[in-house]
């Protein structure tokens, strides 16, 4: 039995097999991803937002920048970056 | 995120395409320069630089416009929706953000609005919507 999500694709790619979703998961980085968000609202955003945003719609766009604006506002109350987005941070944790 | 964004999307002539992502290289720009990574911020300003938004904004509006962004704040913050809330703070947050990194001569729009002015209101816009993303 199929899922819903499966039934609103094209038929010719639910005969292929692909998994929509899945695809989308790799596209974006893991601060799109609603799997590990501790916050009610932003995790209810992202799971929405996830299924339609795209880099070539500008409402896409505009929500992706407001998720932008929502995780800083989010990280400052942490107080762990003293007011900033810890990019530089990101970045040497990343390095191997 | 706003890297993930700016990365992916480049200026093709499409302005309503350009102008969420004009908005991310904003917000880039800033997190760079707090970072104290000021080769990447000034990137990310040149990609404003190169095609900036309401370009051709008269002085009046854009004046206009920006004393408006306290009071969209405000507005955004009493609104009993907490959706509606995030979102207006959201919007009018990238708004001051642009214009207050865009403050650079390159731009001759800087010389009509003071951008320091505005560092203020953006702290205070995201006070207002850490407090409203709190109150899930």
């Amino acid at each position: 039995m199929s899922s819903p999500a499966k039934n609103k694709m094209p038929k010719a790619t639910r005969e292929k097999g692909t998994d929509e979703t899945a695809s989308h998961r790799l596209l974006f980085p893991d601060a799109y991803s609603a799997d590990l968000e501790t916050n009610g609202f932003l995790r209810i955003y992202k799971q929405s937002g996830h299924r339609k945003w795209a880099l070539t719609r500008m409402e896409g766009l505009f929500e992706q920048v407001d998720l932008a604006y929502y995780l800083l506002a989010r990280a400052r109350s942490r107080g762990s970056t003293g007011g900033q987005f810890p990019l530089r941070q990101r970045s040497v944790q990343r390095e191997p | 995120m706003v890297s993930f964004l700016s990365d992916n999307v480049q200026f093709s002539g499409n302005h309503n395409i350009w102008t969420p992502v004009c908005y991310g290289l904003g917000l880039k720009s800033r997190l760079h320069r707090l970072a104290g990574d000021c080769h990447f911020a000034a990137a990310a300003l040149n990609r404003i630089v190169a095609h900036p938004i309401n370009a051709a904004l008269p002085r009046d509006v854009l004046l206009k416009k920006l004393a408006a962004l306290p009071l969209e704040l405000e507005k955004g913050f009493c609104d009993k929706s907490q959706k509606w809330s995030c979102h207006i703070l959201a919007r009018a947050l990238a708004s001051i953000c642009y214009y207050r990194e865009t403050g650079v001569p390159a731009l001759p729009q800087s010389s009509w609005y003071s951008a320091q002015e505005l560092e203020p209101l953006l702290l205070s816009g995201l006070e207002k919507l850490r407090e409203r993303l709190q109150t899930a």
